[in-house]
């Protein structure tokens, strides 16, 4: 009797205890729909488990059809055939005679274990990691086209940043080139699945309605960047180790480099100009003349004339010279201004296509009219009532404008929705988390970043909090 | 006829100042370090032939070239109207070998707009990349980040200091000539084949300009009392302005620079609006000392 007793404890302690205490945690780690989007996701369950010492298995990675294991391509469904395999089939066969299976997935990939947790029962868990559980507002820029071969709305915007540059050289290490190429590969690899991705397309709708949001515990980690850098996101692109910056740092050293050039060898040939190059030598060649004559008494007009005369037609060719070198400087500033102002406008575009079903705060500032310059030069111009110089009609109002004390303007300011570069807060969030991470200061794909870094709000330190149990058991793996 | 002389001794400096305001660096290096300056103030070393001290606050932004053209743009373009504007504390002594020392503070000054952060629009560069102390010695400039971090280091190259000798002499020259005087120069641009004309609307400013054999054109604008450059623009072979640079001088003998602008223009192909990228720059607060 005492016995059964024991054996009955013993039978109730197993029930009790979580899974992961009897060993290995069974997990899944899904990637984002390529390299594209999901930089470096394989490499997390290898740190997780051999840096950070977890005890689990990856039921993907160890898959016995090896590099075939899963499709992402597949897509979460196909609602034109609906017969046709998806990628959450494909991988049901790896869940047989498995339980309490935690997945944890990135980008696209977590579409698709959601779709696999609507289809298998053995999935107890899910760790979404900056998974478009609304869609995305910018694959859908990178993507949708109005008609078939045209262009992306975000190939339209870099072609606007591109002819800023006006397709000279830019100091810029070729950072819209690379931009290019991430968004063009994009628009035309693995496309149906991107298209899944993008907001308001039938996989999100049918994962966010039809059937409701998961019923098992998921978690969201969701990344935001304060200040959206587009050369920082391709930084991320292009290191294997997601905090190095070497668009970044190349753009910024290659940009000053134009800038110094410029300052060194043709600005100073510009503005000196105002007072010295042709017209300063031209003023100090008449002043000389004169001189040399008044020794002798007072010169004619006439006797000046002929010799500056003779200077102007002697020194011709070196004022032309000293005209088309200032005419070069001039648009070597145009060169560098347009470069920067191409980064500036490509950024700008990009978030408000980011926004575009997300939140932006609008707000005015009241600020001095504006340009500074401007507000001088007003002033000038209502004292001289000159307005004579070309390009200067968008200044049209300021002469009213300045007879304000001070003359202001009000301008608009855009604050964008958080976001990871790629995707907004919203974009990822889904109601009924059980847990919330931040993740801050990473973009989309540094959320794949195992650096060792060990500050809060990074990837690793969240895995690390959710594996030891602080969500509760149903995300908790064991340590080896 | 009278004939007068005086130092444009100013002048030069003060355009010199221009081009030291807006000297940044040339090379990253991602070192750490601390700014160390070894100078404060104005004060005039044995080895400086002057020193000057300036505030300049420079902005960059975009607007279309027809006001008319605004409800055209995108949010984007839009965003950009709003400028991206840097306030600097300069203080700079050039020396007599031609080499320059000093310091670029970067600080809010007055009349500076204040924007929420983050905003669409801003800066292309990170904070971490963009230079908010620059200091100049020993031929060589260092760039720190708001952490005091180095973010580059160059150095100033022979020619450069060839520039900067060059202008050093030239401060003590100059010519001011009699409003007589100055129209009789101008028409020995006249006579010399070069063309010349009195400005529409204002009898002040004289345009002469220069058209190149490929018909690309350029104007200069010459102030006849401030006897300066006023502007100068640079029209292609189609008869587009490609670029306006405009200088404002406080009158005065002699004149003072106050603010300088430039713009360039290029086409939007999505909307076909011509657009200006404007960069301009206004300075306060200048002071000079010199021992030449």
């Amino acid at each position: 009797m005492k016995n059964n007793k024991l054996l009955n404890t013993f039978a109730l302690t197993l029930l009790l205890l979580p899974g992961w205490a009897l060993g290995q945690r069974n997990t899944i780690w899904l990637d984002g729909a390529t390299t594209t989007t999901s930089k470096g996701w394989r490499g997390t369950p290898n740190a997780m488990r051999d840096f950070y010492n977890y005890d689990f298995v990856d039921l993907v990675s160890t898959n016995s059809a090896g590099s075939q294991e899963y499709d992402l391509s597949l897509g979460v469904r196909d609602f034109d055939i609906p017969t046709s395999p998806t990628a959450a089939i494909q991988m049901e066969p790896m869940l047989d005679n498995r339980s309490n299976v935690l997945g944890i997935a990135h980008d696209f990939g977590g579409l698709v274990l959601r779709e696999l947790a609507n289809r298998d029962n053995s999935l107890s868990a899910m760790i979404l990691d900056g998974v478009p559980n609304q869609g995305s507002s910018a694959v859908r820029m990178a993507t949708y086209r109005q008609i078939p071969d045209a262009k992306t709305r975000a190939q339209l915007i870099l072609e606007n940043a591109q002819s800023v540059q006006a397709m000279q050289d830019c100091d810029d290490c070729n950072a819209l080139g690379i931009f290019e190429t991430w968004i063009n590969a994009l628009s035309t690899s693995s496309v149906d699945v991107f298209n899944q991705m993008a907001n308001s397309s039938s996989q999100i709708n049918y994962l966010n309605d039809n059937p409701p949001p998961p019923e098992i515990p998921f978690a969201i980690l969701w990344g935001s960047v304060e200040e959206l850098s587009l050369m920082s996101l391709m930084d991320s692109r292009t290191s294997n180790n997601p905090w190095s910056t070497p668009i970044t740092s190349c753009a910024a050293e290659a940009m000053e480099r134009a800038r110094k050039d410029y300052e060194t060898d043709l600005e100073i040939l510009g503005l000196i100009s105002t007072v010295s190059g042709f017209f300063g030598r031209a003023l100090s060649a008449f002043g000389e003349i004169v001189g040399e004559f008044a020794e002798g008494g007072t010169p004619s007009p006439g006797t000046v004339l002929s010799a500056y005369g003779d200077w102007v037609v002697a020194e011709r060719s070196a004022i032309i010279e000293d005209i088309e070198a200032q005419r070069e400087a001039d648009q070597e500033l145009a060169r560098i201004l347009r470069c920067e102002l191409s980064h500036q406008l490509l950024a700008s575009e990009w978030q408000f296509g980011l926004i575009e079903y997300g939140t932006v705060e609008v707000g005015t500032e009241e600020v001095p009219l504006l340009p500074e310059a401007s507000q001088a030069l007003c002033i000038q111009y209502c004292q001289e009532q000159f307005t004579g110089f070309p390009g200067l009609s968008v200044f049209g109002n300021c002469v009213e404008d300045c007879m304000d004390d001070p003359p202001t303007q009000t301008v608009t300011v855009y604050l964008p929705e958080e976001n990871d570069g790629l995707l907004l807060k919203s974009e990822q969030m889904l109601d009924g988390a059980a847990h919330v991470y931040h993740l801050e200061e990473h973009n989309h794909f540094q959320e794949t970043a195992l650096s060792g870094q060990s500050s809060e709000g990074t990837l690793n330190h969240a895995l690390q909090e959710l594996f030891d149990g602080a969500a509760g058991p149903a995300f908790a793996v064991p340590k080896q | 006829m009278y004939f007068s002389k005086y130092s444009r001794r100013t002048a030069h400096l003060l355009v010199l100042a221009f081009l030291l305001g807006i000297a940044v660096s040339c090379q990253k290096e991602h070192l750490s370090g601390e700014a160390d300056s070894k100078r404060s103030g104005t004060e005039l070393p044995e080895s400086a032939a002057i020193a000057l001290s300036y505030d300049v606050i420079v902005s960059t932004f975009l607007i279309p070239e027809n006001p008319d053209d605004a409800e055209l743009l995108s949010p984007g373009e839009r965003a950009l109207a709003s400028p991206i504007v840097e306030g600097s504390r300069v203080k700079q002594f050039i020396n007599r070998d031609g080499t320059i020392d000093g310091e670029i503070q970067r600080m809010d000054l007055e009349g500076m707009p204040s924007y929420p952060e983050p905003r669409i629009g801003g800066p292309v560069m990170p904070k971490k990349y963009q230079p908010q102390r620059i200091v100049i010695e020993g031929g060589a400039s260092t760039s720190y980040n708001a952490e005091g971090e180095i973010i580059s280091h160059c150095f100033q190259g022979a020619e450069t200091a060839m520039y900067f000798q060059r202008i050093a002499d030239e401060l003590s020259e100059g010519t001011m000539l009699s409003g007589e005087e100055f129209d009789y120069m101008i028409e020995g641009f006249d006579e010399a084949g070069f063309d010349v004309s009195v400005n529409s609307q204002d009898n002040n400013i004289v345009e002469l300009a220069h058209e190149f054999e490929d018909a690309r054109r350029t104007v200069f604008y010459l102030d006849k009392a401030q006897q300066r450059i006023r502007a100068r623009a640079h029209y292609d072979a189609e008869g587009q302005l490609e670029t306006l640079s405009d200088y404002v001088f406080e009158p005065g003998e002699p004149a003072v620079l106050t603010a300088h602008r430039f713009v360039t223009f290029y086409d939007a192909p999505r909307n076909g609006v011509r657009m200006g990228v404007w960069k301009t720059a206004q300075f306060r607060n200048f002071e000079l000392e010199k021992n030449l």
